[in-house]
């Protein structure tokens, strides 16, 4: 299956290790690409993804973008089986990404607002119209946000590590050894980072704070009676 | 069940690979030797399982794969395996994620209708079927059935709620880093949402029949010895024709020797 890294960093970016690099690509042997994102004077994010193909006539490589228009990007590992009733033909990794990109477009935020909870708060309801396994990172560009989970039965592996230097990194597989050690991200609902912030400067010392970044969570809550505006889905249910 | 049901859903010229695990326990099979794997309780279901699937689902290129792990095989692994798996670090983790772990590397000695004499091989399949999820939306375990002897439907609803509200904390994410590792996808189709869901909203006397014994009856064929725990798949099995496996015993010991995991050539 498809491996996921992401690192978000104050200073410098920081790559996977070769060990985390190797067991990437053991998951998924048909692709592997680094992105690199600077927020200027903020954060240093690295994205690396690699692929197994399973659907389609070719490899969709990740992270996914869609340049010239958006600079948007998604690390899927996952299948889409339906996305509001409909199964995505061929790669479902641009459909997530459609998915994913307008719930954010679409969310207006004023200055005042938490950007990174109104942004979990959007893709939360967003996935609810998806069934299917998952773990993905996201990036949105004009939000400067990343945000990342797993579907609610925790099928696909996400963990995560804050390093001493203030760094969040978050890995389909570990580097582990007696000094390295490694979290789940819970699969209980959907985690979001605005980069423009710092932890320090919204002075909250919680368990939001992993590092140098405030990560905000809204959970899935279950609705058995499937509503009348998710057709694919009766649970999870995100947000309030 | 899975094997079955993948039976009508494929053409007819695909083969489906059934990979079966077993563990040398250093111990007990210093005086049986290599025959040691074939006298595991699991393997000998599984060879009974192949042998109806051959039966009721002829013109279909079964292939049985026995996953013989000699005890020197898993210790070269052992470090990689719990390398994988953390943050789990218990005995019963890498019990379990070593069971997932060979069965997704899909090596080991291939018997099917073509090659009754085992031949090495090593499964082409991407794509790995578990059956994980149907004991605990069906209640197919053990303490299930101690739950309501316990005390009744409602000690046997809570401890169904339970299973179902720690599913997300399952463990499935050690168990894709062990699978997937092989550049295989395992999927759990008792876990997709509209099989939970229809499970949720289910009366637990349409899932489970804990309120009647089984027992034998005058005729040996009636679906009445079928066990209570999940007997809804069971009666399913059995309308499918596969009689045996819907009378199979849940066993206690199932993490000692683990599940049977299936996977499909291509999809």
């Amino acid at each position: 299956m498809c491996g996921i890294f992401c690192s978000i960093n104050s200073t410098e970016h920081r790559p996977p290790t070769a060990q985390v690099k190797h067991l990437l690509a053991a998951r998924g042997p048909d692709a592997l690409q680094e992105l690199r994102v600077t927020i200027a004077g903020t954060a240093f994010v690295t994205l690396c993804s690699t692929v197994l193909s399973l659907r389609g006539s070719t490899t969709t490589e990740q992270p996914y973008t869609r340049p010239p228009h958006s600079t948007s990007a998604l690390c899927w590992n996952g299948e889409a089986w339906a996305v509001m009733g409909e199964r995505p033909r061929g790669s479902d990794t641009g459909c997530v990404y459609d998915l994913l990109q307008s719930a954010l477009d679409h969310e207006t935020l004023d200055a005042s607002a938490n950007i990174a909870l109104a942004s979990a708060q959007a893709l939360s309801r967003a996935l609810s119209q998806l069934a299917g396994p998952y773990a993905f990172v996201f990036y949105h560009e004009p939000s400067a946000t990343i945000s990342f989970g797993r579907d609610f039965l925790g099928r696909r592996s996400l963990l995560y590590r804050r390093t001493r230097e203030g760094s969040l990194l978050l890995s389909s597989a570990p580097d582990a050894s007696s000094n390295v050690t490694w979290a789940e991200v819970e699969a209980d609902g959907i985690y979001s980072i605005h980069l423009q912030s710092r932890a320090s400067d919204i002075r909250r010392n919680d368990e939001a704070v992993w590092g140098d970044f405030l990560v905000e969570k809204v959970p899935y809550t279950y609705a058995v009676e499937p509503s009348d505006d998710l057709d694919s889905v009766g649970i999870p249910r995100g947000g309030p | 069940m899975l094997a079955r049901l993948s039976h009508d859903m494929l053409p007819i010229t695909e083969s489906i690979d059934l990979l079966n695990v077993g563990f040398e326990n250093p111990r007990a099979h210093k005086s049986v030797g290599s025959g040691a794997f074939e006298l595991c309780p699991d393997r000998i279901t599984g060879r009974a399982s192949y042998a109806e699937l051959c039966e009721v689902c002829p013109g279909r290129a079964w292939r049985f794969i026995a996953v013989d792990i000699p005890f020197a095989e898993f210790q070269e692994h052992r470090h990689q395996i719990i390398t994988l798996m953390h943050p789990h670090n218990t005995e019963m983790d890498l019990s379990i994620a070593s069971a997932l772990y060979f069965a997704a590397r899909g090596a080991g000695n291939l018997s099917s209708q073509l090659h009754p004499n085992p031949i090495n091989y090593v499964t082409t399949a991407r794509v790995l079927l578990s059956g994980l999820g149907a004991d605990e939306l069906f209640a197919g375990y053990t303490r299930h059935a101690t739950a309501y002897k316990r005390k009744g439907f409602e000690g046997l609803l809570d401890e169904l709620d339970l299973d179902v509200a720690r599913l997300g904390k399952r463990n499935l994410g050690r168990d894709d880093r062990v699978i997937s590792h092989w550049g295989k996808e395992a999927r759990f189709p008792f876990l997709d949402e509209a099989i939970v869901q229809w499970a949720l909203r289910t009366p637990i006397t349409e899932k489970c029949d804990f309120s009647h014994c089984t027992g034998p009856l005058d005729d040996k064929n009636s679906c009445g010895l079928i066990e209570p725990g999940k007997k809804v798949l069971r009666c399913l099995a059995w309308e499918l024709g596969m009689c045996k496996v819907a009378k199979e015993r849940k066993r206690a010991v199932s993490y000692a020797w683990p599940p049977l995991v299936k996977s499909i050539d291509t999809l």
